[in-house]
C-alpha cells in the first residue's frame, strides 16, 4: 500500500492538446525565462527575460505527385481523352494558388500526347490553369490528353509528360535579408522531375503506354496429294490437275494485347486462282512458339466448298499466339 | 533594547549588502541553423517556418561578488513550439526537468505521463508534449556566467 503510494506521488500527469497543425504565418513567438536564486540561503527576488521573438514566416512547399501505378496507363493507338491523375499538396502554412502547366518530355520517350487537357476540379479545360489550395491540404487534379493513332506510335511506346505546379504571387525572400518583424515567403520545395528544389514549384511525370496487338502474316503453300501420289506416300505428289493443295496461314500476335476479329481472307477469282476449287478451310490458335502443322485440319472455319471469296475470322488472337490457318484446295 | 535593534539593524543591512553582491540576471535569446556553403552556423532566429528548429539560450550573470545558489530557471516552451527531445542542456553542473502540465508539476521523463486524447488511458508523454523546462544550477560564483539552453520545433 505504502509502496503504491509512493509510486503514485511521483507520477506527474497532464492532459495533451488538439493536434498540431501548422503555425499560420504572422505569429509572433515569444520566449521568457524566469529566473530566482538564493544567497546565503536567503531568496532573491525573481526575475523575467524574454527573447527579442519573432514572426512566423509563410513556408512556401508545394509537391505534385503521379498517382497511377507506376506513373504509367495503358492506352491503345488512336484513343481519346486518356486519363493521368495527380495531387498537388500543399505542405505550406497558407493557402495559395498555383499555376498548372505541362510539357511534353524533352526525351526518353516515342511520341507526344496530344490536344491536352486537365481537370482541377472545374471540368476540363485547356492547359494553363490555376488552382487554390489551403495550407496543409491536397487536390486531385486529372490530364486527359489524345493518343496518336497506329502507324504513329507503336506497341509499347510511352508518351510522358510533365505537369508541374508554380506557386503565384509569391516573392522568395531573400537568404541574407531576414526581418523578424515580417512576414517573408520562405521557399521550401523539393526538387521534382524538371524543377529545382526552394523555387516554388513542383513536377512529377506521366506517362501513356502504348498497349497494342501486333500481328504479323505468313503465306505458304503445300500439295498434299496428286492423281498420282497419294497423300502421305513415299514419293512427293505435284501440282498437276487434281492435285490437293493447301495454302498454310501463320499469323502472329507479337503484340501486347488482344486483337480481336482477325481476319484472313483470300479471293480465289484473283491472282489465276480461278483454276482451283476451293474444298475446306480451317483454323488452329497455340502459342507463337510452337511451329504451325499446315496438314492439321484444326477447327473448321465454316467455308462452304466452291467458295470463291473465303475468309477465316478467329477472336479474339491474344497476345502471344498463332493461328495456323489453311485453305484446301484442287486444281482443276 | 536598544541594543537589539541595533542588532537586528546590522543584521538586515548585511543580508542587503549580501544581496547586491550576487545580483543574477538572466537575459534570453533564440537561434537558428543555417547552412551555407555546406557550413552550418547558429544565427539569430528570423527566417523561421513550421518545422524550423529555434535554439533557445538563456544566460545568466552573476555580477556581484556573492555565489548565488540553486538558481532556478523555469521556461514555459512557446505556443506553437514543440520541445525537442533531449535538448535541455547547462553549461554548467544542474539538473533539468520538465512539466506537462504547464508548470505546476516538474520531473524526470520517465516520471512524466499524460492521458491519451484516443485511448483515454495514461501513457509517457511525448518530448513535443512538455510545456515547461526547469534547470536548477547549484551555483554561480560571482562574476561568472553561465547557460541553460533548449530546442523547440515549430509546428
Amino acid at each position: 500500500m505504502k509502496k503504491s503510494l509512493v509510486i503514485a506521488s511521483v507520477m506527474l500527469f497532464g492532459f495533451i492538446g488538439a493536434n498540431a497543425a501548422m503555425t499560420a504565418p504572422g505569429t509572433d513567438i515569444n520566449n521568457t525565462a524566469t529566473l530566482s536564486y538564493d544567497v546565503n540561503a536567503v531568496h532573491q527576488t525573481a526575475v523575467d527575460a524574454s527573447d527579442a521573438g519573432f514572426k512566423v514566416d509563410r513556408k512556401i512547399d508545394v509537391e505534385v505527385a503521379n498517382t497511377d501505378a507506376a506513373k504509367t496507363v495503358d492506352v491503345t493507338p488512336g484513343a481519346t481523352d486518356q486519363n493521368l491523375h495527380f495531387t498537388i499538396a500543399n505542405k505550406g502554412n497558407d493557402q495559395e494558388e498555383y499555376t498548372l502547366s505541362y510539357a511534353d518530355i524533352a526525351s526518353g520517350d516515342q511520341f507526344d500526347p496530344t490536344n491536352c487537357q486537365i481537370d482541377a476540379g472545374a471540368g476540363f479545360v485547356n492547359f494553363t490553369t490555376t488552382i487554390t489550395i489551403a495550407a496543409e491540404t491536397n487536390s486531385s487534379v486529372t490530364v486527359q490528353c489524345d493518343i496518336p493513332a497506329q502507324g504513329t506510335v507503336h506497341n509499347d511506346d510511352n508518351g510522358t509528360i510533365v505537369l508541374t505546379a508554380t506557386v503565384n504571387n509569391r516573392t522568395k525572400a531573400n537568404d541574407d535579408v531576414d526581418d523578424p518583424a515580417v512576414v517573408q515567403d520562405v521557399f521550401a520545395d523539393g526538387a521534382g522531375e524538371t524543377d529545382a528544389v526552394n523555387n516554388g514549384d513542383y513536377s512529377d511525370r506521366g506517362t501513356y503506354h502504348v498497349v497494342s496487338a501486333d500481328l504479323s502474316l505468313a503465306k505458304t503453300s503445300i500439295v498434299t496429294e496428286d492423281p498420282v501420289h497419294a497423300a502421305g506416300g513415299a514419293a512427293k505428289p505435284h501440282r498437276i490437275p487434281g492435285a490437293t493443295v493447301r495454302y498454310c496461314f501463320v499469323v502472329d500476335n507479337n503484340g501486347s494485347a488482344s486483337a480481336d476479329n482477325v481476319k484472313i481472307a483470300d479471293d480465289f477469282t484473283a491472282d489465276n486462282k480461278s483454276d482451283l476449287t476451293v474444298v475446306k478451310a480451317g483454323y488452329t490458335v497455340q502459342p507463337n512458339t510452337n511451329a504451325c502443322d499446315c496438314t492439321a485440319d484444326g477447327t473448321d472455319a465454316g467455308v462452304a466448298a466452291g467458295a470463291t471469296n473465303v475468309e477465316i475470322t478467329v477472336t479474339p488472337l491474344n497476345a502471344g499466339q498463332r493461328e495456323c490457318a489453311y485453305i484446301e484446295a484442287t486444281v482443276n | 533594547m536598544i541594543k537589539k535593534l541595533f542588532t537586528s539593524l546590522m543584521i538586515a543591512s548585511s543580508v542587503m549588502v549580501m544581496g547586491l553582491y550576487a545580483d543574477v540576471t538572466i537575459k534570453s535569446h533564440s537561434y537558428q541553423k543555417v547552412v551555407k556553403k555546406k557550413k552550418a552556423k547558429w544565427v539569430k532566429a528570423t527566417k523561421v517556418v513550421p518545422g524550423s528548429v529555434v535554439l533557445y539560450m538563456n544566460t545568466l550573470k552573476n555580477r556581484g561578488k556573492e555565489t548565488a545558489q540553486n538558481l532556478t530557471v523555469v521556461n514555459a516552451i512557446p505556443a506553437h513550439m514543440n520541445y525537442v527531445k533531449g535538448t535541455a542542456k547547462c553549461k554548467s553542473k544542474c539538473s533539468v526537468t520538465y512539466s506537462v502540465d504547464g508548470g505546476k508539476t516538474f520531473n524526470k521523463p520517465k516520471k512524466l505521463f499524460v492521458k491519451d486524447k484516443k485511448t483515454k488511458k495514461m501513457r509517457h508523454a511525448k518530448a513535443k508534449e512538455y510545456t515547461t523546462i526547469k534547470w536548477v544550477v547549484a551555483k554561480l560564483k560571482g562574476g561568472k556566467k553561465t547557460t541553460v539552453q533548449y530546442k523547440a520545433r515549430l509546428q
